[in-house]
């Protein structure tokens, strides 16, 4: 089977990240550790793209940042918080998704060719 | 662990440390870490662990934009002026007129006596006046190079004065030129004190073959010889001074973050009072040195109070630094 290509997930990562975001905040390897077991182990997200994702949702306002203890009290980590803005933005994400999955399942073949 | 926290070392060693590197970077090793404890605690081996998190890490390329270090980056910081690569160049050459105009007119002035020493020696009517004119002339003219050579860094005057910073990669080719440029500076500062040293060599010899009708001719070859060697000397002192400056734009006191080479750190002490005192020191120990000289004009051992004054300082200096 061929494995995820990053040029297409890219643009998804942010929905990902977002949608795990919704319920309640969270911190980096606890995402990437929702994104692996969500996705079936299928998506395995790489650190730098997490990061990456993470600065420039906090930087467009649709997440906000804030350093709190592990429920172990151990570690202190940097959980990330949606804010009513990635909210929005995670809708529309949504309803884009819907449309390309829409238009490109027009051209998948579901036989066997 | 110590595997991954070299490996990330490793991945942003030639990166600034702005504050954005930074926060990547600690970021990255926090989920290393957590990723790195969990899979130990579900019993992989060390190395298996270590592994799979190198293979997870990604690509510090995805990093790029977010931490400013693309060459297009320029969008100013604060009202600092981004210097462009151009300007650094330019500005890196016209020093080096600089220095060099500014060794050239330290050398007349030291090789100025040597016309009135020659117009001395020939002894006619006028050549002892013409001598001395022309030593004023040759002095009138290194005055000239003094004043042109500052005017032509003039119109580079923002990059001393105002706040400036330069990007990442200006930061790398200034490390590289000085890098390369840093062997001819060191073959110009060796030549320099040669030099410097050798000059008394032409009247210990002309002494001892006893041409004493030439003695004074001696004179002016210690000068010219001391002068060359002074050129070399100053021309390679404020060349290389360009290079520093250009990597202190970005130092930790002047921008938040700093591409300046990290063994050129200042030392930073205790508390304030500390380095109220090691700032005044080696004045202090001027004042001292000439009042008690003068007023004993035991010159020939108040010297001592030099390197009894430079074991005091390194000693402070080791006990006030942070």
């Amino acid at each position: 089977m061929a494995g995820i290509s990053s040029d297409i997930i890219r643009g998804y990562n942010d929905t990902m990240i977002l949608y795990l975001l919704l319920d309640n905040p969270s911190y980096g390897y606890e995402i990437s550790k929702q994104i692996k077991a969500l996705s079936n182990e299928k998506y395995i997200v790489k650190e730098t793209t997490l990061y990456s994702a993470f600065t420039r949702l906090e930087k467009n306002g649709y997440v906000t940042s804030f350093s709190n203890m592990g429920e172990n009290g151990a570690k202190k980590r940097t959980y990330y918080r949606i804010t009513p803005l990635g909210i929005e933005y995670y809708k529309s994400k949504c309803e884009e998704w819907a449309l390309t999955k829409e238009v490109v399942e027009k051209f998948i073949f579901k036989e066997n060719l | 662990m110590d595997t991954i926290k070299n490996y990330l070392e490793t991945m942003f060693a030639n990166m600034p440390n702005t504050p954005e590197v930074m926060r990547a970077k600690s970021e990255l090793y926090g989920m290393m870490e957590d990723k790195y404890n969990e899979l130990i605690s579900q019993g992989k081996s060390e190395n298996e662990a270590v592994g799979t998190v190198i293979s997870e890490f990604g690509n510090l390329d995805e990093l790029s934009d977010i931490l400013g270090l693309n060459n297009n980056y320029s969008a100013p910081v604060d009202n600092r002026r981004m210097l462009s690569m151009d300007e650094v160049k330019s500005y890196i050459s016209a020093y080096s007129k600089y220095s060099f105009l500014i060794a050239l007119g330290v050398f007349l002035c030291i090789v100025s006596p040597v016309c009135a020493i020659v117009g001395e020696m020939l002894n006619t009517i006028f050549s002892e006046n013409i001598g001395v004119a022309f030593m004023l002339l040759i002095i009138a003219v290194a005055v000239g190079l003094f004043i042109i050579s500052g005017m032509s860094l003039s119109k580079y005057d923002h990059i001393s004065k105002k706040q400036c910073i330069i990007d990442y990669s200006t930061s790398i080719y200034v490390q590289n030129e000085k890098q390369r440029m840093s062997p001819v500076f060191a073959i110009y500062t060796t030549i320099g004190v040669m030099l410097c040293v050798v000059s008394v060599i032409p009247p210990i010899i002309i002494e001892a073959v006893g041409m004493e009708e030439i003695v004074d001719l001696g004179g002016a070859c210690v000068l010219f010889i001391v002068a060359i060697g002074v050129l070399l000397l100053v021309y390679q002192g404020n060349a290389n001074t360009v290079y520093k400056r250009l990597l202190s734009l970005n130092s930790n006191n002047t921008i938040a973050g700093g591409y300046a080479d990290p063994q050129n750190k200042e030392v930073v002490y205790i508390n304030d009072t500390a380095a109220t005192v090691m700032s005044v020191f080696w004045p202090t120990v001027t004042c001292i040195y000439l009042s008690i000289s003068f007023l004993t004009f035991c010159w020939f051992i108040t010297w001592i109070l030099w390197p009894i004054a430079g074991i005091v300082h390194a000693i402070l200096k080791s006990l006030l630094k942070k």
